[in-house]
């Protein structure tokens, strides 16, 4: 009889390895899914030499130094590929040649009009582009603006997956920990559970703590609880500054909500904040600081000159007071739109309709180091803006490139270890069906040795 | 090392993924010409790129500049030439006139002839280009010189024009100076003597305008020779203008222009690489126990 059982549980744990090889087989494709090796255990000691082999359950192939290092690596991946992303409308602006060929164009307009004072036409080419030049620092504020609200938007979105995420962990948490007390195997949901976590892992820093009871503890930057045994915590976004509409992420900690924006240093959250309120904070304070700068000096020097019917005092431009927000609000004075005679041309009202003297002061302003302080020409703050945009949006490209190398080299590495290869699982397939035959072949063996032995007693 | 059936499929996804994003960006670097189509493509190089184009443009407008003041300026420099011609003429009159041999009657035709020659510098120093007296100085709407009195309205000023930047030249003379308006030998007030003299039958007060006709010649001479300068002033702004503006468009183009040859190879090399890549992910996964192996 024992020969029997030894057959008998050599080919149950033939057809368990044969089920663990079929599942990796057929599990190749599936995202997230680690490979397994079914453990198997000889039987016995026996007198009579054993019981056969026992299968004990399976080992998940997981190198837990690697799983952490990816979760570093989706980080950065994460942070950088947002960043580059949310900084591909700003670069736009500045590639753009619309604001920089109108100041061309505003420039060589105010030129002729030095040239020709007296005459109409130039003026009204003149006040045409200085419209243009206000429409094109509107168009590339709004423009600004709206990277700025795709980014705060992103963020929002992130925060409500990362919190849909972060349920699915605490519950899939439960779960293991259950089916582990009950002695059922949790492969399947740890899988599940360490996808949500590398997911999670690509939005925002974390770390994890593996509880003896099968659940997991997620910090947020190494101090926040996102998972732990208690449940989970639910991230907020707000805007902390009122009226910016500048969002960043709170948990509630103590009853009260904390700023936690900060603890992110990397993923997709970080990502967003760093383009927000980086490059695209600079490529609006930029814009603002020359759309200012421009509507300053031409209406101080425009204010001082005489127009064609004597009058004077009247800007080129609004703008407000402060740089604040100049860009998005710059336009064409009210008090000069439609009135090509009232752009002053001249410095002496007795002088008039040639003097030039004051469309010459405007025209050097082409040449003036007005921008950036009194250290820039208008052209050249413009220049050195892109520049400075540029490459902040170049580093960013860059990084995307070095970390999505460096997280494809690190899963490269994880899938080496816990990825299914079917040449693998083929070779186990055949191994625990000749495992199963040599079982069966017992099985006959002893239904052979105990025909013969009933044929004795005949 | 150890390789799983997901790395081969990711290797071949990620080789895919950057073949095509090479051929794409040969493709639209070949297309517009361009190697540098936003900032952060290379930033110093659109910086410098975007001061070419500035540059290129404040050119532009300077050549533009340049060829207009340098009109106004040949528009005096004609008026100017016209004036010393009368002037010539009318002291061919008051030298022939002052000889005693002429009569009256001839002095009194000769009279009218000096009172043409004095309407032919009135409308030459009312000269108008492109609807402004040029010797109006600001005041340049309207003509500077009564035909009549001869009296100036203008201002004696000299507009200036910016050629190049920081480079500023006059693009006319003084009328005043010119023809001595309130300053110097007054030209018009000259020929009126002369004709006065010949109505008078006077042949000593001609003889005597002769001075004040070789000195008005003198003084339009003078400015003649300013405007010279300036012709030849505007002349070389124009002409460095245009250099300007071609090696700004030179320099814009070596920043961010590419070379067509080299856009297109390297368009070819990306299409062959995308090709080469899909063919190679076709044949994923590659033979093994499973399928191959049989």
């Amino acid at each position: 009889m024992s020969l029997l059982n030894v057959g008998a549980n050599g080919m149950a744990a033939g057809t368990f390895g044969a089920n663990v090889a079929s599942q990796g087989a057929s599990n190749v494709a599936t995202e997230g899914y680690t490979r397994r090796i079914a453990m198997l255990t000889p039987l016995g000691p026996a007198p009579a030499g054993g019981n056969g082999a026992r299968a004990v359950g399976y080992h998940r192939v997981v190198d837990a130094f690697v799983e952490k290092r990816l979760l570093g690596v989706r980080a950065s991946a994460g942070e950088a590929a947002a960043r580059a992303q949310a900084l591909t409308t700003v670069d736009e602006v500045f590639g753009d040649s619309g604001l920089g060929v109108q100041l061309d164009a505003f420039q060589a307009a105010i030129a002729e009009v030095a040239s020709r004072p007296g005459e109409y036409a130039p003026r009204v080419a003149a006040l045409s582009t200085a419209d243009g030049l206000a429409r094109a620092f509107n168009e590339a504020s709004a423009r600004v603006s709206e990277a700025r609200a795709d980014a705060n938007g992103k963020l929002a979105d992130e925060v409500g997956t990362i919190n849909e995420r972060l349920i699915q962990i605490a519950q899939l948490g439960t779960e293991i920990s259950k089916a582990e007390v009950d002695g059922r195997e949790a492969g399947d949901l740890r899988d599940r559970r360490d996808q949500f976590v590398r997911e999670v892992a690509s939005q925002i820093t974390i770390t994890t703590i593996a509880q003896d009871d099968g659940q997991l503890t997620v910090l947020l930057g190494g101090r926040t609880e996102l998972v732990s045994r208690d449940g989970q915590a639910h991230l907020l976004t707000a805007s902390l500054a009122p009226g910016s509409g500048d969002m960043r992420v709170t948990a509630i900690q103590a009853g009260a909500p904390v700023d936690v924006t900060s603890y992110a240093e990397g993923g997709t959250i970080a990502g967003l904040v760093a383009a927000r309120d980086g490059a695209i904070t600079t490529a609006a304070q930029r814009l603002d600081q020359l759309a200012f700068d421009v509507a300053t000096a031409y209406n101080a020097v425009q204010s001082t000159g005489f127009d064609l019917d004597g009058g004077t005092g009247n800007d080129l431009f609004d703008v407000p007071a402060t740089s604040a927000g100049a860009a998005g609000n710059i336009t064409l004075s009210a008090s000069i739109a439609g009135q090509p005679r009232r752009l002053a041309a001249a410095t002496d009202v007795t002088s008039l309709p040639g003097d030039n003297r004051n469309a010459l002061a405007l025209q050097a302003l082409a040449s003036t180091a007005f921008a950036s302080g009194g250290t820039r020409t208008a052209n050249d703050a413009f220049s050195d803006a892109g520049a400075e945009v540029g490459t902040l949006v170049r580093t960013a490209i860059r990084d995307r490139a070095y970390t999505d190398d460096a997280k494809v080299q690190i899963e490269a590495l994880r899938s080496s270890i816990s990825g299914v290869t079917l040449d693998e699982e083929m070779m186990n397939l055949t191994r625990y069906q000749r495992a199963y035959q040599g079982s069966l072949e017992v099985v006959r063996v002893a239904d052979e040795m105990l025909s013969s032995l009933l044929a004795l007693r005949r | 090392m150890r390789v799983s059936d997901g790395m081969v499929h990711e290797l071949g996804q990620r080789a895919i993924a950057n073949a095509r994003e090479r051929s794409s960006a040969a493709t639209s670097i070949a297309s517009s010409g361009l190697r540098v189509q936003k900032p952060s493509d290379d930033p110093v190089a659109f910086a410098l790129g975007r001061r070419d184009t500035a540059r290129e443009a404040t050119a532009t407008a300077s050549a533009r500049t340049s060829e207009y003041a340098m009109s106004v300026a040949i528009g005096a420099d004609q008026a100017l030439a016209e004036t010393g011609e009368a002037l010539a003429r009318a002291r061919e009159l008051a030298v022939q006139m002052a000889n005693g041999t002429y009569t009256a009657n001839e002095r009194t035709f000769a009279a009218a002839a000096a009172r043409e020659l004095r309407l032919e510098i009135v409308n030459a120093a009312n000269r108008e280009v492109d609807g402004t007296y040029v010797f109006g100085g600001y005041r340049d709407g309207a003509p500077p010189f009564d035909a009549v009195t001869g009296a100036y309205s203008g201002d004696g000023q000299v507009k200036e024009a910016e050629v190049a930047p920081y480079l500023r030249l006059s693009m006319s003379v003084s009328g005043a100076t010119t023809f001595g308006a309130g300053t110097g030998t007054d030209v018009l007030a000259t020929l009126e003597q002369l004709a006065t003299a010949l109505d008078a039958n006077d042949p000593d007060a001609v003889r005597a305008t002769i001075a004040g006709l070789d000195a008005s010649a003198q003084q339009v001479n003078g400015s003649r020779v300013e405007l010279g300068g300036q012709i030849r002033g505007f002349e070389v702004t124009l002409s460095t203008a245009e250099l300007v503006k071609d090696r700004s468009a030179a320099s814009r183009a070596e920043q961010v222009e590419v070379d067509p040859y080299r856009a297109y190879s390297e368009l070819l090399n990306a299409e062959r690489a995308l090709e080469a890549a899909v063919a190679v992910a076709s044949r994923l996964p590659f033979p093994g126990l499973v399928g191959g192996g049989r």
